[in-house]
């Protein structure tokens, strides 16, 4: 029982908790280190980085363990990932030696045709397919799997015949893959298509998740009228309902994880931002503490 | 479906999602809209229109942003790297 104990006390010691680095955060960031155990980066806006814009990356990725995180393969796709894009991440993660790099389960463009954001794909097995051949492929070019990311859906995708727990944990079954969970796309997209949005954390392959995201969002009310929907903006901060998902997580999945809080725009004081570290730490520490006595009862 | 009909399929939605012409064709005549991408008519059922219309304004929005971002993408790593290199 001791040993059990002692199995989950160190991954809850091993859980990293940080934020996505953004410009405009990078001045408090540098005051606020001690209270950032991980940072992530957008992996696309370096690909084209200068030898010294890397070497301050890589200095930044000495000082803390630090994710890359891709957006613009499009791997969950009947089309192929552009050897180009990754070849880009191969020498990306060459130079900087990430802790781990991820990418979306999300297709961006079709052929020529750019959508410019991330786009659940069809949920069908013909997709499953497409994607796990870009996830070899990305494999074989850059030496090692993404975590693969979960995506935030305002629309039911069209010609789907699975649901979207289903489809998941086919792709990371016959993947092989680890998986970063975004808590507010899940609690979206179960908020928008009416499931229980702890229900539907059950149903995804926890025991492969190795990261997580934490943003906000808003409802959404579009002109042409019809129920609002949550999107998923990181203009936000996380609401409850995702630290209580983050706390089922940590009592359901016992290996350590990283979290990484997202905002991309109004930004807030980093006080602030160092407040939902503190939270999200005290809800993993809830999730950890729960697991304890299940632990007791399977010794 | 085999996967030219998949990429078929994907080709369809990314037009739905950029062109606000796309969709209006889909909801007023989903027979020529299958027809001019190769689907057939009875794959278009049951779409979920009204999230279409929500994730095709959030995609535009999206692009928009992209677009007239004040700060490029280069002056925002020379920021960075100014503020890690003289801070």
């Amino acid at each position: 029982v001791a040993a059990a104990e002692d199995a989950v006390a160190a991954a809850a010691e091993r859980d990293r908790i940080g934020l996505a680095w953004r410009p405009e955060l990078a001045a408090g960031l540098h005051e606020a280190m001690a209270f950032v155990d991980a940072l992530e980066v957008i992996a696309d806006n370096w690909f084209h980085a200068s030898s010294r814009e890397l070497s301050a990356l890589a200095a930044l990725g000495a000082e803390r363990p630090l994710l890359l995180h891709g957006v613009g393969m499009g791997l969950a796709s009947a089309f192929p990932v552009a050897r180009g894009r990754a070849e880009a991440m191969a020498r990306l993660v060459e130079r900087v030696r990430p802790a781990a790099w991820s990418e979306h389960l999300a297709f961006v463009r079709a052929g020529d045709l750019e959508i410019g954001h991330l786009a659940a794909p069809p949920r069908s097995a013909e997709t499953i397919e497409g994607t796990l051949e870009n996830l070899e492929r990305v494999r074989r070019v850059v030496g090692s799997p993404p975590w693969l990311e979960n995506v935030a859906t305002l629309v039911d995708p069209p010609f789907s015949s699975l649901t979207e727990t289903a489809w998941t944990a086919r792709v990371f079954r016959d993947g092989d893959a680890d998986m970063l969970l975004d808590l507010h796309n899940l609690y979206a997209n179960a908020l928008n298509f009416r499931t229980d949005p702890f229900a539907m954390l059950r149903e995804m392959p926890l025991e492969r998740v190795r990261g997580v995201h934490l943003s906000g969002g808003r409802w959404t009310d579009h002109e042409s009228g019809g129920r609002p929907r949550l999107l998923d903006d990181h203009l936000h901060d996380p609401p409850d309902a995702v630290y209580d998902l983050l706390t089922a997580l940590a009592r359901d999945a016992p290996q350590p994880l990283f979290v990484i809080i997202e905002r991309d725009g109004c930004y807030p004081a980093m006080d602030s931002l160092l407040l939902q570290i503190g939270r999200a730490r005290a809800a993993l520490a809830t999730g950890r503490a729960a697991r304890q006595p299940d632990v007791r009862q399977a010794a | 479906v085999n996967r030219h009909e998949s990429r078929k399929r994907e080709l369809a939605l990314a037009r739905l999602y950029c062109d606000a012409a796309a969709r209006r064709e889909l909801r007023a005549h989903p027979e020529r809209f299958a027809a001019r991408h190769g689907l057939e008519e009875h794959e278009l059922r049951g779409f979920d229109l009204e999230g279409l219309e929500h994730a095709a304004a959030s995609f535009a929005a999206k692009r928009r942003q992209r677009h007239a971002s004040p700060m490029s993408r280069l002056a925002r790593i020379r920021h960075f790297l100014h503020r890690i290199l003289h801070p």
